[in-house]
């Protein structure tokens, strides 16, 4: 059974008024449990809106949420457990830090959904572990921190709740090249560790196509690509007209294929590109030397 | 040369540092650059590395507790109000820069604070969107844009108050791919049309590659100061800052390392095109 699943999702904003905007439509997704799942879209593509869905945050124009097999809008006074499954990292999620200390940052959700005191200990120290930061952060001012470690000790607070579901939108946005490998790998670990299925957002299909099991493409409200990342990338002219970036080495060897060279224009990795070229140099040699 | 090309913004010796009760945190240390007019320049480096904190001191938001800056010959400390009508500055979110709720308001904010004629401001505001390619939006609802659009925006009410230095703090990070190259489009625009410097603070390697020269900044101090090629083939020394070297690049060097004869010149994904096809085709 997924532990998400979602039937004809349609949502508007202000619906009925002569604003209404649809954003978006016929939503049909399935996440397992343990599955690990990237959101690729431009900005208002509906990515933020459908994630808002997946925890109750918005409630669907019309369409279904299920959570672990129950539809969560059946009975609107459990909507309070299904948030708790499914753990939400915002944007900048730094932002929201606002606790004296790190400690108190991190265990203001176990203790508001009623851990009690003797585990609060214990799911800190666990968290703050998972997101590869030192202890002796846990007694400084969120403030004091540096913008990853910030970031970081922001995604604890949420890993400290155990949600079954993670989702994190945009995790690595304003982050420095290795900042951003480092929170990927780290989500990806506790992913592995804990079998805790994760939603990623992302505008970055390089950051995400080395961690996720499936990927599955918005564009103007909708779903319109969905598979692995060697699936998704097969498409990679539809996914430069929808506004979204493919791999350097793609467009570098999608522009040589054009120009009539025969390299494989999908190709992913710089050490495969440079394999092929070595092999056409060689080649040519071989023709130029029997002529 | 003349004089003032010589100096035209120049950090000589600057330092900065936070400080409380207990411990003295530094922030910049020692740093020395020469920016000559006209220019685009790449500032790179780790979370931390004091980057945005040396671009708040080239308009005077900041000022160094050693060493000073210069803008033609004045200390900047000296003019911290006037400068920042020479040297404009974009910020990183779009939605914390945008002040009027419709675009052409927006852009008329700073020239309304400059107390210059009605006609005159009617005519540079219209020059300015014109100049990033939203004319077309100048009554709309500035709440309505997209990210990219915002930033055009801000850079056009910097642009519209006639600078001759723009500093743009990681004005692509909260972009998406489309929204990035509108922006960065409009910022080599500022240069080629406008003559304006141009100092471009950013995480995004394939945005420095098209700059003049790149300056890698690490823990405070300038680590390199260089034009893009020799910078980008400095690999393991910008792994070391936190940087990592664009897809094009790690390409074309280990090609090199196979003994291929490649241009070190060979940066951009355009380049890297032309000098692989030039090298495979029959």
């Amino acid at each position: 059974m997924p532990i998400i699943k979602t039937e004809h999702l349609n949502y508007e904003y202000s619906s009925g008024s002569v604003f209404h905007k649809t954003a978006i439509s016929d939503i049909n997704i399935e996440i397992e449990q343990g599955e690990f799942v990237a959101l690729i879209g431009h900005t208002g593509s509906g990515k933020s809106t459908l994630i808002k869905h997946l925890n109750g945050l918005l409630k669907p124009t019309s369409g279904k949420v299920f959570i672990d097999g129950h539809d969560i809008w059946s009975d609107t006074k459990n909507i309070r457990k299904y948030r708790f499954m499914v753990g939400m990292v915002f944007q900048y999620p730094e932002y929201q830090l606002f606790e004296e200390t790190v400690y108190k940052d991190i265990a203001y959700g176990p203790i508001n959904i009623g851990i009690p005191e003797s585990e609060i200990d214990e799911r800190v120290m666990k968290s703050i572990s998972f997101v590869g930061l030192d202890k002796t952060i846990l007694s400084k001012s969120p403030f004091d921190l540096s913008g990853g470690e910030k970031r970081r000790a922001a995604i604890a607070g949420v890993v400290a709740m155990n949600p079954k579901v993670l989702i994190l939108d945009e995790p690595t946005a304003g982050l420095d090249p290795l900042g951003r490998d480092r929170i990927l790998r780290e989500i990806n670990e506790y992913h592995r560790k804990n079998n805790v299925s994760i939603i990623l957002v992302s505008h970055n299909m390089e950051d995400v196509a080395n961690y996720a099991d499936r990927i599955l493409v918005m564009n103007d409200t909708k779903i319109v690509l969905s598979g692995s990342a060697s699936d998704v990338y097969c498409h990679a002219k539809k996914l430069k007209e929808i506004g979204l970036s493919i791999p350097q080495i793609m467009e570098i060897c999608l522009g040589l294929n054009e120009r009539g060279i025969p390299i494989d224009p999908l190709t992913t990795s710089v050490e495969d590109a440079v394999h092929q070229i070595i092999d056409l140099i060689k080649h040519r040699e071989k023709d130029g030397q029997e002529c | 040369m003349s004089v003032e090309k010589k100096n035209f913004l120049k950090c000589d010796d600057v330092s900065f540092y936070y400080k409380n009760s207990e411990q003295k945190e530094t922030i910049l240390n020692h740093i020395n650059l020469d920016i000559p007019p006209g220019s685009i320049i790449a500032i790179l480096g780790h979370n931390g590395s004091g980057k945005s904190t040396l671009a708040k001191h080239f308009n005077g938001v900041l000022v160094s507790k050693s060493g000073d800056l210069y803008f033609k010959d004045s200390k900047i400390r000296d003019v911290r109000i006037e400068i920042k009508r020479h040297i404009g500055m974009v910020f990183q979110n779009p939605d914390n820069q945008i002040v009027a709720s419709t675009v052409q308001e927006d852009v008329a904010f700073g020239l309304q604070n400059l107390g210059l004629a009605s006609e005159e401001i009617r005519i540079r505001i219209d020059e300015a969107l014109e100049a990033v390619s939203m004319k077309d939006y100048a009554n709309w609802d500035t709440h309505k844009l997209s990210g990219g659009q915002k930033q055009r925006i801000a850079i056009a009410g910097i642009l519209a108050m006639k600078p001759e230095c723009i500093v743009l703090d990681e004005p692509t990070s909260m972009l998406d791919p489309q929204g990035r190259k509108e922006v960065m489009d409009v910022i080599q625009q500022l240069r080629k049309k406008f003559g304006i410097t141009v100092i471009l603070i950013t995480h995004f390697m394939e945005e420095a590659v098209e700059c003049d020269r790149v300056i890698v900044m690490k823990h405070g101090t300038v680590l390199m100061d260089d034009i893009p090629a020799k910078v980008f083939n400095r690999d393991m020394e910008l792994k070391d800052a936190g940087l990592k070297i664009p897809q094009s690049i790690q390409l074309m060097q280990l090609l090199r390392a196979e003994g291929i004869d490649i241009s070190f010149d060979c940066l951009t994904e355009a380049q890297c095109i032309d000098e692989l096809y030039k090298l495979l085709e029959v």
